[in-house]
């Protein structure tokens, strides 16, 4: 079946579906929800440094969100941990790769807000934002176009030449619970992009909201994170963030992925992990880790040699919530060891 | 003041010329505005207008269609998709047509078996099947789009939502088409 076929074939659709789609739909707006937090929100938006991540803890639990160019030393700063809210709760970020080849990295964030007084939400079978962005593998492609899925309201084009052009895009997606009002998506025409050139201090963000409010966070805040540094002189950034959806769990004892911890009461654990989904930046199942810098194709193996940037964990909720990286003493990925910078 | 559409098919049914005039005063602009958007002009577009009046003609009587507009709008799509067919112009593409076939590209099913290859039935079938499944609006969004090849913003003005949320709607709605496609065809 081709596309074609599938265009020629739908001529003849049951017309009640057609007599459906010609009925206009009036919608009633309403006010918005959240407008003392975007007003209150909006003031604490700040130029963001490249490269940093935000984080926050709720409820014990670690959930971290952020964005940035991966990899360089410079975008692996932490800063003072802060919690970031509005008044609907603390938000909750999870973190996808978009790549590109020729591009050092491209990010794609969802914040979903939750409610506070509530565990963190867990998105069910409706909604699949959040669900669907953790799931997707992203590969690499020619152009962030290949990028699945949000190509189409990503302007790729746009990307692509800025990618082309040394520039680096980031672009935020923020999303709203099941139960926003309609007026909460209308409101959503506020993308945030970051552009990130040689000249941190000249990154700024832009908004646009992509089917959602606009909920600012000062992106500079860290949360349980940690910035370690091989002997060899190269850093990361060890965090760790929930993962809704698990994937699987390779407990291969000879899967070249060999990650260890060694917390500070001296125990080490090795932390099994899925396959990777894709190269630079992708985010994995199961224990799932994103990567730095590097362009690894899909499938390769990753040199432990190579690894800079942020190392991220995501895992089942329980998973996560006991790796609290401020009492990690040591990080060992192949023969590679992490300290944390003092 | 338009004709009503019983009054429309009670002209047809008595051969009057004037079925395809009011016919045409009533709903040539649907009718063009759809054809346009899949030929990329409005001459090709009037043209396939005028065909599409023709073959309602000849075929109403014995065609009594419950729904005229939609009728009309079968035959305006079809007579158009055939004249890109024909001119060879179907996959380099008018209007919406190269977008729309990029985007229903993603929906075409990982792998189908020898045995389990869809044809026009079966896929409308299976079609009809997964937009039943979908809420109102998510599956408006669909036909306005694949069926009815309305722009993004088109939708979006039409159903007073932003146009970042019709894309998306109908990006989640390709993905679901093609695992519902590859479900059903492993079945």
């Amino acid at each position: 079946m081709k596309n074609t076929d599938m265009l020629e074939w739908m001529n003849d659709l049951d017309e009640k579906y057609l007599s459906e789609a010609a009925q206009p739909v009036i919608r009633q707006h309403k006010k918005p929800r959240l407008t003392s937090a975007l007003i209150a929100a909006a003031a604490a938006v700040a130029v963001m440094t490249a490269g940093v991540g935000a984080y926050m803890t709720y409820n014990k639990q670690m959930v971290q969100f952020g964005f940035g160019t991966l990899g360089e030393a410079r975008m692996a700063e932490l800063v003072t941990p802060e919690p970031v809210t509005y008044d609907n709760g603390i938000m909750s970020v999870t973190i996808e790769n978009v790549l590109s080849d020729g591009v050092q990295a491209m990010i794609l964030m969802t914040v979903e807000p939750v409610d506070k007084d509530a565990d963190i939400a867990m998105p069910d079978n409706e909604n699949v934002w959040l669900s669907d962005f953790m799931q997707n593998e992203f590969v690499i492609g020619d152009t962030v176009s290949n990028s699945i899925c949000y190509a189409d309201f990503c302007e790729t084009s746009t990307w692509a030449e800025q990618a082309a052009a040394g520039q680096r895009w980031y672009k935020v997606f923020y999303t709203l619970p099941e139960d926003a009002s309609e007026d909460d998506l209308a409101n959503a025409e506020f993308n945030f992009l970051k552009e990130v050139d040689e000249t941190p201090e000249k990154t700024y963000i832009k908004g646009e909201l992509f089917e959602g409010i606009s909920v600012p966070v000062d992106l500079r805040q860290n949360v349980d994170a940690v910035r370690m540094q091989s002997e060899d002189g190269r850093e990361l950034t060890l965090s760790a963030f929930e993962l809704y959806e698990v994937g699987y769990d390779s407990s291969d004892p000879n899967d070249w992925w060999n990650l260890y911890i060694t917390w500070k009461n001296g125990e080490t654990q090795r932390i099994t992990h899925g396959s990777i989904a894709g190269g630079q930046g992708a985010t994995v199942h199961g224990p799932a880790i994103s990567w730095g810098e590097f362009a690894i194709p899909v499938n390769d193996k990753i040199d432990p040699e190579s690894v800079t940037g942020s190392i991220n964990f995501n895992g089942p909720e329980d998973w996560c919530g006991i790796l609290d990286v401020k009492d990690v003493a040591a990080f060992r990925f192949g023969d590679t060891v992490f300290y944390p910078v003092e | 003041m338009p004709m009503k559409d019983r009054e429309l098919l009670d002209l047809f049914s008595e051969r009057s010329e004037r079925a395809i005039t009011e016919t045409q005063q009533k709903y040539g602009h649907l009718c063009t505005a759809l054809a346009e958007r899949i030929l990329g002009s409005r001459e090709d577009a009037e043209e396939c207008v005028n065909d599409a009046l023709l073959s309602a003609w000849n075929s109403i009587p014995p065609e009594c269609p419950r729904n005229l507009p939609a009728y009309l709008n079968v035959l305006t799509r079809n007579i158009a998709l055939n004249r890109l067919k024909a001119d060879n112009r179907f996959r380099r593409g008018c209007g919406q047509i190269p977008a729309v076939l990029d985007e229903l590209a993603e929906c075409i099913p990982a792998a189908e078996t020898v045995e389990a290859e869809y044809d026009r039935r079966s896929f409308l079938a299976a079609l009809e099947r997964f937009l039943d499944t979908l809420p109102r609006d998510t599956r408006v969004i669909f036909v306005r789009r694949y069926w009815y090849m309305n722009t993004c913003r088109e939708i979006a003005d039409a159903y007073q939502m932003s146009e970042s949320k019709v894309r998306v709607s109908l990006t989640r709605t390709r993905r679901k088409l093609k695992v519902f496609l590859e479900k059903e065809d492993a079945l």
